[in-house]
């Protein structure tokens, strides 16, 4: 074959205007334009996009919520047709970007089943050849002639999934659909889709599930504010934009406890100007970390115990607060606290000397009853006045095991939150002790 | 352009143009007990309404139910096309945002719909039309050209209003008065050549692209006459204008609608 790139898009710039001044009618539009009230908030939701997908292969492109993702899916798909990119793309296209997004509630299955597959770009002698297999994919014979509108939700996952795989696509366009109606049925996609590829399809996956990813893709696109970040394999990829979530998570956290919820929303509305990759300021090592955290027996207090350098101290001035979270898998915080909210005296840094400080949490009984799974633990330097993270980072993960797994209460929580312990132990730390 | 009017991709959305008027007179007709026999029913219906308020008035136009009828099932099909396409593209918002389809689509299903109603409501037009002890003339050869020539000024209105309404909501609204006055200006039941109509309206009546349409659409329906080349001359020109203004707009705003619809 000639071209062995499925599809090729380069320079893809996709630009939301929201006019300022809202208008919906002439009227407000005249007299907004007469108050010289004019001119648009413009938000680049992909901001010079380029990507290549060879035949057969199949790609994730991974990000946080609103990076980009799925506007991309659908300038791939031809819906958006932005201005100067340039969209190549060679065979039929199925785009899974939502389910069940072009039925007609008041058409029966069939008819939607034709509907959808000639937007496809089936004919109809196609079509028909193929609605029995349709019909069987999607587990709907006895329904196949009722409105759409009166199947469930899962059934017109179903259908939508089974018209767009039966097209014999040469590229396919998955937006977070891999888990389509139960888990027999989910297992069905993912076999059709792991079949459709073997045959040359290429894929485009768009999920958050890191094990999907690894699954199917070898290579994964990282986007964060519609730029693309990052293009490599996806071991390496997931662990890039596990920074950036971090990065991000960190920055709400910080905002959050210091100017309450509305200031953080603003922030996080704001374009970022900042660039990326450049995690902190200062280049903190490592040096031992007490991971042996994994499986953690219930019922038990238990007490994390860490160590770290600090290099380039000097660029710091004054104190710092040793921070740390207990985060779920969703990104909630279960846990969390710094060594000033938690009674001990801030930590104060020598600026002229390399930093080593021994830090150790302890956490009471009863967090992991109340928090079976597994999370994650984050650990952050912020400068005394929160007004700067130096550092945050995800050290480890943390099994919690319950077999009786209770409801979160809050106010055992906030108890046990009171409980919780941290003992720093730090040269210039234990000289500002005995100093007082 | 490179691409020719009929590409292969063009004829695909031609048929979903089909799949999606039937769709609509499915809607239309679901829970009647006479179903399609209703687009053939109710010009007939309007027909004797109007025949019974104002036949005395209209003495001077011979067949007058005739007359009206013709007048009504050319009206019903441009104000179907011209409100439902205006509306169209606004409506189906979750189509355009999330599948891949040509947004002229939209428009001009309202219109196709109009266009299979006109087709039914011809039986019912042909019935009175013998049972009245008339017959149709050679003239009814002419109507396939003067039904495309409609469609065509129906169309590029469609299009343009469809994609203004997009952004600015105000045509949807505006819209409905003023077909009421265009209902007027256009003979549909009365005669323009009426002598007790004043010079100015006769004039206004004139300059309505809308009476030569209706006019050439009966004189091959009732009178059997085929439309003189004047006429054919002033639609063209309509149709063509109309068009041409419409796929302007249309394809001008087409790239934004995503972002406003």
């Amino acid at each position: 074959m000639s071209n062995p790139w499925a599809i090729e898009a380069s320079n893809i710039t996709v630009e939301y205007r929201s006019p300022k001044y809202k208008y919906t009618t002439f009227k407000e539009y005249v007299i907004n334009a007469l108050k010289g009230k004019s001119g648009y908030t413009r938000h680049k939701a992909l901001d010079n996009v380029s990507i290549r997908v060879a035949k057969g292969e199949a790609v994730a492109l991974i990000g946080h919520n609103g990076c980009g993702k799925s506007t991309l899916l659908r300038v791939l798909a031809g819906i958006i047709e932005p201005d100067g990119a340039i969209v190549k793309t060679q065979g039929r296209i199925a785009p899974m970007i939502e389910l069940g997004a072009g039925f007609d509630h008041e058409l029966s299955g069939t008819e939607n089943i034709y509907l959808s597959c000639t937007l496809m770009g089936l004919s109809e002698a196609e079509i028909t050849e193929r609605l029995p297999e349709i019909v069987r994919f999607a587990e709907l014979e006895e329904f196949i002639d009722m409105p759409f509108k009166n199947f469930s939700s899962g059934m017109q996952a179903r259908l939508g999934f089974a018209c767009a795989t039966a097209v014999d696509p040469d590229i396919i366009l998955a937006d977070e659909v891999l888990a389509v109606g139960d888990s027999n049925f989910a297992k069905k996609c993912l076999l059709k889709i792991d079949a459709l590829r073997q045959n040359g399809s290429a894929l485009i996956l768009v999920s958050h599930d890191p094990v999907a990813v690894k699954n199917f893709c070898k290579r994964a696109y990282v986007f964060e504010n519609g730029v693309l970040y990052f293009d490599g394999p996806t071991e390496n990829a997931l662990e890039f934009n596990n920074k950036i979530m971090e990065r991000r998570f960190k920055d709400s956290l910080t905002l959050t406890s210091n100017y309450g919820v509305g200031r953080a929303l603003n922030h996080r509305s704001a374009p970022k100007v900042e660039p990326l990759p450049e995690v902190s300021r200062l280049t903190l090592k490592l040096v031992q970390f007490n991971s042996v955290v994994e499986n953690l027996q219930t019922d038990s207090p238990f007490s994390l115990e860490f160590s770290f350098d600090l290099e380039n101290a000097n660029q710091v001035n004054g104190t710092l607060t040793l921070g740390f979270a207990i985060v779920s898998d969703g990104g909630i915080r279960i846990i969390g606290g710094n060594n000033s909210t938690l009674g001990n005296p801030l930590v104060t840094l020598d600026t002229n000397a390399a930093q080593f400080i021994q830090a150790s949490i302890e956490f009471p009984k009863g967090l992991a009853e109340l928090n079976s799974g597994t999370h994650h633990l984050v650990l952050g330097i912020h400068d005394s006045e929160f007004s700067r993270t130096i550092f945050c980072e995800v050290l480890g993960k943390i099994t919690f095991v319950n077999p009786l797994d209770k409801s979160n209460k809050d106010g055992e929580l906030i108890n046990i939150y009171n409980r919780c312990k941290m003992h720093i132990s730090q040269p210039a730390w234990r000289h500002t002790i005995e100093n007082q | 352009m490179p691409i020719s009017l009929f590409s292969p991709a063009r004829i695909q959305y031609l048929r979903v143009v089909i799949l999606m008027v039937k769709r609509e007179l499915k809607v239309k007709y679901r829970g009647t007990v006479l179903g399609y026999l209703w687009s053939m029913l109710n010009p007939l219906l309007f027909m004797l309404t109007i025949s019974f308020v104002f036949s005395h008035m209209m003495k001077g136009i011979p067949n007058y139910n005739l007359f009206v009828l013709a007048g009504i099932l050319s009206w019903n099909l441009s104000s179907v096309a011209i409100v439902g396409g205006t509306h169209s593209i606004s409506n189906s918002g979750h189509l355009v945002r999330k599948i891949k389809m040509p947004i002229w689509v939209f428009p001009l299903v309202p219109l196709a719909s109009g266009g299979v109603n006109f087709l039914l409501a011809l039986i019912p037009f042909v019935i009175v039309l013998y049972t009245s002890g008339n017959s149709l003339g050679l003239g009814v050869i002419a109507l396939p050209v003067v039904f495309l020539l409609f469609s065509g000024f129906l169309l590029g209105a469609a299009l343009g209003f469809s994609t203004l309404n997009v952004f600015f909501k105000d045509v949807g609204h505006v819209l409905e008065p003023v077909l009421q006055l265009v209902f007027y200006a256009t003979p549909i039941i009365y005669d323009r050549h009426n002598p007790s109509i004043p010079e100015y309206a006769a004039r206004l009546i004139n300059l309505n692209p809308f009476t030569h349409y209706i006019e050439a659409m009966r004189s091959c329906l009732i009178y059997g006459e085929f439309p003189s080349l004047v006429e054919f001359l002033i639609m063209s020109v309509s149709t063509g204008v109309s068009l041409a203004i419409g796929f302007v707009i249309y394809k001008k705003a087409k790239k934004k609608i995503i972002f406003h619809v």
